[in-house]
C-alpha cells in the first residue's frame, strides 16, 4: 500500500492549512555544539501544543536504531499546553531518560530521534561552508534524524488517549503523534541550520522529512484494533469507489493526474533499496508505471477513466496496483476528505449478532472461510509465537518448535482461535450455556461478532504461520500514516520517511500545503 | 490502567477477551471509586470469578436493552456484586443502574435507561502503589525472555548508524 491523502500526516497538515495554523519557538537554548533544548507551539483546533525538544551529546558507538537502545542524541515531549519554567526544567530532565522516566497526563506523546550519520553532518558542514548539501545524498537518505519509538495512549505516564480522542485537531488516528513528528522535523532543520549558520534551501529543507525505523511492536497493534482497521480500510475502499463511479474527466482532471503520475514515477526514481528482494519488486514497478502511464493518455479519455484505470492495473503486480488507487484517490479532495473523519474507532460493546452454535458456525464458515482452510496439525502453520519480550515490554516472535515462552504468547492466533471454535460448537448445546463453560473460546466469538459487523476489521492470514510476514503488516499501517520511502531491512522491521515533502511551518498558509503525494525534490 | 490490568487478568490465567473487558471495566471501578481489593479479589479465582462471568451478564444486558428498552434486571452471584456496576457502565448507553438484594438474600443488578448524560473519561485514575504492584506481578506472567531469535529479528543490528 500506498500514501494517499486519506493518510493522517496529510489529513493533519490539511487541518494546520485550514486552520491557519502557526507555528512559534518561544525557547530556544541550543548551545554552539547544537546541544540543548527548544520548544515549539501551536493551536490545532483552538488549543495550544507544545514539543520539547531536547538534544543531548551521543557518542556513535551508542547510536541504534532498536528500540532497546538507552540513549539518543535527541528526545521529545508534546507537552499539552504551554509548558512554563518548571515544565520545561521536568522535561529536559526526564525526556532523555524516555522508557526509564515517568511522566504526566500533561504529556501527550514521547518519542526521540537519533542523527543520520550519512547526512546530518554533511549538511552541516556544507552549511558551514557557505554551500547547500548535495541533492544527490538529501534524496538518497531524505531525512536529518530518524526516530526509534513515538509513544503515545498512556505510556510511560503520559497521558491517555481517552483524554484528548474528543478534541478538535487530536481526535483523528495517531494524529498527536503525527504532530509531534511534523514539529521534530522542524526541530532538525533548525538545528541544522544553528549549527551551519546558515539556512537551508527552501526546497532542500521540504524535502527533508523525519526518519523512522519500525519494528514488530507496530504489528500486533492492527489485531488488537480491529474496528480502527475496518474503518481505515472502508475509508480508502469508500474513496476508491466514489472516485470510480466519476463518468469523465475534464480536461483539468486529466491534467492533474497526467502531472501526479509523472511525479509518482520521478518519487520511484528517487527511492534506493539496497536489498536485493525489494530492490526487484521496486524496478519492476517503475517499470510497470511506466508502461501504464503510457496507457493513461488514451484511458483518461473513456468514460468511467478511474474505474478503467483500477481494471487496467489489474494486470499488474500489487504494488501497481496499490500505486495506481492512491493516484486515482488523489486529486479528488472534495469527493473524499470527508473520509478522514471516519477512521477512529467510536464503536461502542455490542451483543454477540448470533444467538445459537448454528448461527455462530454458519457465520465462521462465511467470514472465516480462509481460516477454516488452514491445517493446523502442519507444524509450519503454528512455527511462530508473538510474545511480549521481558526485556523491554516490546512484542517478539519467537519459534514455537524450537524456543521457549510459547506458553505466554499473545492472543495474535486469530484464525485458529476461530477454527477451534468451529470444532467446538456443540449445535445441540445453548450457546449462552457454550460460553460459561467455555471461556476460552470467547475471543473468538468476538472476533467473529467484529468482522460481521466490520468486514475489513481481520487480517486474512495466519499470523502465527511460518509464511506470515510482519513486514507487511508494518507497511500496511504505515501507509496510513503516510510514510513513504519504505526501506525493510528484514522481515520484521523497516526503515521509512515521514513527511518528506510536507509543508515547511511558514507554508502552511499555501494554497499547495495540501499538494505534497509522492513528494520529489523540486 | 485499562492495559496493565488487562495484561495482569492474563497473567493470573484468564483469557484474553475477559482479560480485555476487565481492563476496560478496572477503569470504570476506579473512576468511580470503587474498592481496590474487589480487583485482586476477582483475578485471585480464575476458575471461578466475576472476570469470567460478568462479560456474559453485560452481554445480557444490552442484549435486553435491545429488546426491551425501559431495562429490567438480571440475577448476580454474590460475589460478583461487586464489580457488576463497573461492567454494566460499558455499555454504549447511558443507564441508571443499582444492584438490589432480594428478601431471600439473592442479587440482581437492575437496570434502566439513565437521564444523565454518560460520563466523560475519567480525567486520571490514582491507584494505589500497592495494587499498581500487585498488577504489575501479574502482568509480568506474560513477559517472555527475549530469545536470541527473537533479538534478531526484532530490530536492526546492535549499531546502525546510517
Amino acid at each position: 500500500m500506498f500514501p494517499s491523502r486519506l493518510s493522517f500526516l496529510r489529513a493533519l497538515t490539511r487541518r494546520l492549512h485550514h486552520e491557519g495554523a502557526r507555528l512559534t519557538r518561544p525557547v530556544w537554548e541550543i548551545d554552539a555544539q547544537g546541544y540543548g533544548h527548544a520548544v515549539y507551539t501551536i493551536a490545532v483546533g483552538g488549543r495550544p501544543y507544545s514539543l520539547v525538544a531536547v538534544s543531548s551529546h551521543l557518542p556513535d558507538d551508542l547510536r541504534s536504531d532498536r528500540v532497546i537502545a538507552t540513549a539518543w542524541d535527541t528526545a521529545y515531549v508534546l507537552f499539552d499546553g504551554v509548558p512554563g519554567a518548571a515544565d520545561i526544567a521536568r522535561l529536559v530532565a526526564e525526556a532523555p531518560k524516555q522508557e526509564a522516566a515517568r511522566f504526566s497526563e500533561r504529556d501527550l506523546v514521547l518519542s526521540r530521534a537519533n542523527r543520520s550519520v550519512r547526512l546530518f553532518s554533511h549538511v552541516v558542514e556544507r552549511l558551514r561552508a557557505g554551500q547547500q548539501p548535495d541533492p544527490a545524498l538529501i534524496d538518497s537518505v531524505g531525512y536529518l534524524m530518524r526516530t526509534t519509538a513515538v509513544y503515545g495512549n498512556g505510556k510511560f505516564g503520559i497521558a491517555d488517549r481517552a483524554l484528548y480522542a474528543d478534541r478538535p485537531g487530536l481526535s483523528g488516528p495517531f494524529a498527536a503523534e503525527m504532530l509531534t513528528v511534523w514539529m521534530i522535523r522542524t526541530f532538525t532543520h533548525e538545528l541544522v541550520e544553528h549549527l551551519g549558520g546558515a539556512p537551508l534551501d527552501r526546497d532542500i529543507k521540504r524535502h527533508l522529512g523525519i526518519g523512522n525505523a519500525t519494528g514488530l511492536g507496530m504489528a500486533p497493534f492492527l489485531v488488537s484494533h480491529p474496528v480502527l482497521l475496518h474503518n481505515w480500510m472502508t475509508a480508502r475502499e469508500t474513496a476508491l469507489a466514489r472516485v470510480r463511479r466519476l463518468p469523465a474527466l475534464d480536461d483539468a482532471a486529466r491534467g492533474t493526474l497526467h502531472a501526479l503520475a509523472e511525479r509518482a514515477q520521478r518519487h520511484l526514481d528517487s527511492w534506493t533499496l539496497p536489498d536485493p528482494h525489494h530492490a526487484a519488486i521496486l524496478a519492476r514497478l517503475r517499470q510497470d508505471w511506466a508502461e501504464l502511464r503510457v496507457w493513461m493518455r488514451d484511458g483518461f479519455l473513456q468514460d468511467a477513466p478511474l474505474d478503467a484505470l483500477i481494471r487496467r492495473a489489474e494486470r499488474y503486480d500489487a504494488p501497481t496496483q496499490e500505486l495506481a488507487v492512491s493516484l486515482a484517490i488523489e486529486p479528488f479532495g472534495r469527493l473524499v476528505d470527508d473520509l478522514c473523519d471516519g477512521m477512529n474507532d467510536n464503536s461502542g460493546l455490542a451483543p454477540l449478532p448470533f444467538a445459537t452454535p448454528q448461527e455462530a458456525r454458519r457465520a465462521i464458515e462465511r467470514h472465516f472461510d480462509w481460516a477454516l482452510a488452514l491445517r493446523f496439525d502442519d507444524p509450519d502453520e503454528t512455527r511462530q509465537f508473538w510474545y511480549v519480550s521481558e526485556e523491554k515490554l516490546e512484542p517478539r516472535l519467537g519459534d514455537r518448535h524450537s524456543e521457549d515462552g510459547a506458553e505466554r504468547e499473545s492472543p495474535l492466533d486469530i484464525a485458529r482461535r476461530v477454527q477451534e471454535l468451529y470444532h467446538a460448537l456443540d449445535e445441540s448445546c445453548d450457546l449462552r450455556a457454550f460460553r460459561a463453560a467455555s471461556p476460552e473460546h470467547e475471543l473468538a466469538l468476538t472476533r467473529l461478532a467484529c468482522v460481521m459487523r466490520h468486514p475489513y476489521s481481520e487480517i486474512r492470514d495466519n499470523l502465527i504461520g511460518a509464511g506470515c510476514l510482519p513486514i507487511d503488516m508494518l507497511r500496511s499501517k504505515l501507509s496510513f500514516f503516510g510514510a513513504t520511502k519504505f526501506d525493510p531491512k528484514s522481515d520484521r522491521w523497516t526503515r521509512v520517511t515521514l513527511a518528506q515533502g510536507a509543508p515547511l511551518p511558514d507554508e502552511l498558509h499555501s494554497p499547495r500545503a495540501d499538494d505534497w503525494w509522492m513528494a520529489v525534490r523540486a | 490502567m485499562s492495559a496493565l490490568s488487562e495484561r495482569a487478568a492474563r497473567g493470573a490465567g484468564f483469557p484474553p477477551a475477559q482479560a480485555a473487558l476487565f481492563g476496560r471495566a478496572v477503569v470504570m471501578h476506579m473512576a468511580h471509586g470503587g474498592p481496590e481489593d474487589a480487583l485482586l479479589e476477582a483475578l485471585a479465582t480464575p476458575k471461578d470469578s466475576p472476570i469470567l462471568r460478568l462479560p456474559l451478564v453485560l452481554d445480557d444486558l444490552m442484549r435486553i436493552l435491545s429488546q426491551m428498552p425501559e431495562g429490567g434486571a438480571l440475577t448476580l452471584l454474590g460475589r460478583d456484586t461487586r464489580l457488576a456496576l463497573a461492567y454494566a457502565r460499558l455499555a454504549p448507553v447511558t443507564l441508571s443502574l443499582d444492584i438490589a438484594t432480594r428478601a431471600d438474600g439473592t442479587h440482581s443488578l437492575v437496570f434502566a435507561p439513565g437521564d444523565t448524560p454518560a460520563d466523560p473519561p475519567p480525567a486520571g485514575l490514582d491507584p494505589s502503589a500497592d495494587l499498581v504492584r500487585a498488577l504489575s506481578k501479574l502482568a509480568s506472567k506474560t513477559y517472555v525472555p527475549a530469545s536470541v531469535g527473537g533479538r534478531h529479528g526484532a530490530g536492526a543490528g546492535n549499531i546502525d548508524n546510517d
